[in-house]
């Protein structure tokens, strides 16, 4: 067990050393060891103020309540960090899958305790160890905990962390293995993460609602958290290192029952997960996917391979969990700003401010897609090599995914043009008219630097997953996009309190016109880049995984 | 002089190929390949691992850029006319590359239609070959959800659908049955009755022997023999030739004597 644990801990190295060897890998590497610092930095800072609260607290009159206080929040923040610390840093799904280590003899017991501690001592992880323990020594050094059952509280409340973050990471990669399952998953987490985003707010809402009355409803209704709270890992961590009674000693037990369970819990996704019949090639039949007018039709008024290939971007993005994603977002645009512009009064330029909001909803709608837009190779791995094997020249090419991806750029927009209406009535003709051109005017430049970044640095991603994010460079571009758009389509605007007022469309739609002619003048130039960078396209896309 | 003559005539091969060349970095994966496809035949391309073929495919099918030399496709030249050759070649490439989020007829639908075929054209071609191939009743499943072997046949369909002139096949009997393998056979010998070229790799030299007519046989980059299966034997010095296998062929050509007899030395 020994040499095989040593000889996987060599592989994880060897497959890390590896991914150095291409510039991708490089680029990735470079930006995943940023992202580990700044972890690094973060759990310093978040240990040195919980250090820093607690001196502070000394000061006040019950010190020693506070000092539990900022214990558990501290080992709750490390708890927190320990479990996402494998998603954030990539190492969920670095990691080495250990199906594939069934093939050799080893037990299943074996395999699990080897996955375990090679997931222990993954980059994630010792991330957090120290601060970890930089808290039991702080706590020593302060004289505030006992060194003992400090030390036992603090080992073990990071076994405890340790075993359920392998839990959910073993969990996760199981999961992973069921395509549909996975999809639903990012999709539904994704979601998840954006409400959890509002929920502060409606919190908020809801405190200022009961500051009125004494104790409100929404305390009466939490009260059963208490003693829930207080059976937590990180709670009895803290109140076992800090006070050395019998207490302490039940929290310690109490502590090894949570890791105990964590370790068994895992064990059996373990089993369950290995034993699972691998779901990717059961011959089930997915559920249907051809609605074929729905996306064929609308494009049938372009060259027949340019239509096909608006086609196939087009269903690529709405199958996948990006652009699913886009599709709930774009309505709650849409009532953000309606709701924004609810509360405005002013005017800006002489344009009343929901006009403006509405405009400036429009050019942003433009930027939905952007992930797709900067990389719109993203989910076509090996298959680009049909873009080289047939006759379709390759500005067309470029002009059939650029068309499909629009298409979408356009349902989105409509999406949000709906939600707004609906919460703040129809626009004005006027508008309405010049919502849509900016709309226009700023898609088409987008379109443009997409391309060429595309073509220049590709970035395949999983269809499932919920990022297309593109090189680095793809948000300056946008934003430099942004910027020279609001000015040039700024510049009609200027025309709202005089008698021009109708010709702002005009010009928006002059604007449009000669953006189209220099999209026409480009695509030959941008075909021949791809056809240049043709090699390395391939190179870049067609190793990546399929799926 | 008449072989002059038959080097300017426009389109007498199907595939030829003179001087080419294509080094990665360093490396030198095809060294001056010089290779002649007359049109309608079943031509084997032969080799052992990393020998160059795929390499060699790529540059043929518009993939790859040659460093050197010159590749003709029925008389045109792959790199000044690569709309004209790639409307008239078919490719099923080494690595699967479909588009694994399209239903097998979507997919088809998408290739045909790349190739500026009519849409009621490519519907009625698409359901022909889907059925042909038996899967017929998967064509509404996404490919990604096919196994390995269905999405060969997908990519063989895909291949097919423009009914090109010459086709190109990596490798198309790896990792598909014997029904299927005998499915194809039967496939590709109807198209050569119309007169289609078929440029094939395999490793799986029964089945070359029995279909290609020409066999050429290419180690680190460069042609070592060809010809029909006879021309290939009277190549051979040791006088067992006449009666020898291509596999026993392709061992005396291509295999190192000193490691032919493997040994491993726990086995001794
Ligand atoms: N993109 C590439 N970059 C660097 N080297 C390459 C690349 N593609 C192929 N090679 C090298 O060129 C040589 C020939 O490869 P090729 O794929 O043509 O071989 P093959 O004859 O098709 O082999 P196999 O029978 O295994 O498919 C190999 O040594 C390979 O490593
Ligand atoms: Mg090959």
């Amino acid at each position: 067990m020994r040499s095989r644990l040593k000889t996987l801990l060599w592989f994880k190295l060897r497959l890390a050393a590896h991914s150095l060897r291409s510039v991708a890998g490089i680029t990735e590497t470079v930006i995943t060891t940023l992202m580990i610092l700044m972890g690094a930095i973060l759990a310093i800072l978040l240990a040195g103020t919980a250090v820093l609260v607690m001196l502070n607290v000394l000061l006040s009159p019950s010190p020693p309540d506070m000092i539990l206080h900022a214990y558990t929040l501290a080992f709750g923040f490390l708890a927190l960090f320990a479990l996402v610390a494998p998603f954030v840093f990539g190492g969920a799904k670095a990691e080495l899958d250990p199906a594939r280590l069934l093939s050799f003899p080893m037990t299943k017991r074996e395999l699990y305790g080897i996955t375990l501690t090679t997931g222990a001592l993954s980059g994630a992880n010792l991330v957090w160890y120290p601060a970890i323990a930089a808290l039991w020594i702080t706590g020593v050094v302060e004289g505030w905990i006992n060194p003992l059952t400090g030390l036992a509280a603090t080992l073990l409340a990071t076994l405890c962390f340790v075993g359920w973050q392998q839990l959910i990471v073993g969990l996760f990669r199981s999961l992973l293995r069921n395509r549909r399952l996975r999809e639903l998953l990012a999709a539904g987490g994704m979601i998840l993460l954006m409400l959890l985003g509002v929920l502060p707010n409606v919190l908020e809402k809801g405190k200022h609602a009961a500051a009125g009355g004494g104790t409100s409803h929404a305390q009466l209704h939490l009260a059963w958290l208490r003693p829930v709270f207080a059976a937590m890992p990180n709670r009895l961590a803290a109140r076992a290192a800090l006070r050395f009674d019998a207490g302490a000693a039940v929290a310690l037990l109490a502590l090894a029952l949570w890791t105990a369970f964590a370790i068994w819990l895992g064990w059996r996704i373990f089993v369950w997960a290995l034993e699972r019949p691998d779901v990717h090639s059961s011959g089930r039949a997915a559920p249907s996917a051809g609605r074929r007018g729905l996306v064929a039709g609308p494009v049938s008024w372009l060259p027949p391979d340019a239509g096909a290939l608006a086609a196939k971007q087009a269903r690529y993005v709405l199958r996948s969990t990006a652009g699913k994603i886009s599709l709930v977002t774009a309505p709650v645009f849409g009532i953000f700003a309606g709701v924004l512009a609810g509360k405005a009064t002013h005017a800006f330029l002489g344009i009343p401010m929901p006009d403006l909001v509405f405009l400036g909803l429009c050019l942003f709608a433009a930027g939905f897609l952007n992930n797709m837009v900067f990389n719109i190779f993203v989910w076509d791995h090996g298959g680009v090599a049909l873009y080289f094997t047939t006759p379709t020249p390759p500005r067309r090419v470029l002009l059939g995914l650029n068309t499909g991806l629009a298409a979408i750029a356009g349902l989105l927009l409509a999406e949000t043009l709906i939600t707004w209406s609906l919460l703040r009535g129809v626009p004005g003709l006027l508008v309405l008219t010049s919502g849509i051109l900016i709309f226009a005017n700023e898609l088409i430049p987008l379109t443009i630097a997409g391309n060429v970044i595309s073509i220049l640095s590709p970035v395949p991603r999983d269809i499932g997953s919920p990022a297309a994010r593109a090189s680095g460079a793809s948000g300056f571009v946008w934003m430099g996009v942004m910027t020279v758009e609001i000015v040039i389509s700024g510049v009609p605007l200027l025309l709202w309190n005089t008698g021009a007022k109708p010709l702002i469309p005009v010009l928006l739609g002059v604007i449009l016109v000669l953006e189209l002619g220099a999209y026409r003048l480009l695509l030959p130039t941008l075909g021949q880049l791809l056809e240049r960078r043709k090699e390395r396209l391939l190179e870049a896309l067609a190793g990546a995984p399929g799926s | 002089m008449p072989a002059m003559m038959m080097d300017t005539v426009d389109g007498s091969f199907a595939v030829e190929t003179s001087g080419l060349v294509r080094r990665f970095g360093a490396m030198t994966a095809v060294d001056g390949l010089d290779l002649r496809v007359a049109r309608g035949t079943f031509f084997g391309f032969l080799g052992p691992n990393g020998a160059g073929k795929s390499t060699t495919l790529k540059m043929l099918t518009g993939l790859l850029t040659p460093t050197a030399g010159t590749a003709k496709i029925l008389g045109h030249d792959v790199v000044r006319e690569p709309v004209e050759v790639k409307r008239r070649i078919g490719v099923v490439p080494e690595e699967l590359a479909l588009f694994d989020r399209l239903t097998g007829g979507e997919y088809l639908e998408f290739v045909g239609r790349m190739y500026g075929m009519p849409l009621s054209t490519v519907r009625q071609r698409s359901g022909e070959l889907l059925d042909l191939l038996g899967l017929g009743g998967e064509s509404s499943k996404l490919l990604v959800d096919y196994s390995h072997g269905m999405q060969k046949k997908v990519a063989l369909a895909a291949a097919l659908i423009h009914d090109p002139d010459v086709l190109f096949l990596d490798e198309p009997f790896e990792g598909i049955d014997a029904i299927a393998a005998r499915l194809v056979k039967t496939i590709l010998a109807r198209l050569l009755e119309r007169g289609v070229t078929i440029f094939l790799t395999s490793h799986i030299l029964e089945i070359v022997e029995r279909l290609c007519a020409h066999v050429a046989i290419i180690h680190q980059g460069k042609l070592i023999a060809s010809g029909t299966m006879d021309e290939l034997r009277h190549g051979v010095p040791s006088g067992a030739g006449s009666r020898m296998t291509l596999e026993d062929l392709f061992v005396s050509l291509v295999g190192n004597p000193d490691e032919s007899t493997g040994a491993l030395s726990w086995l001794e």
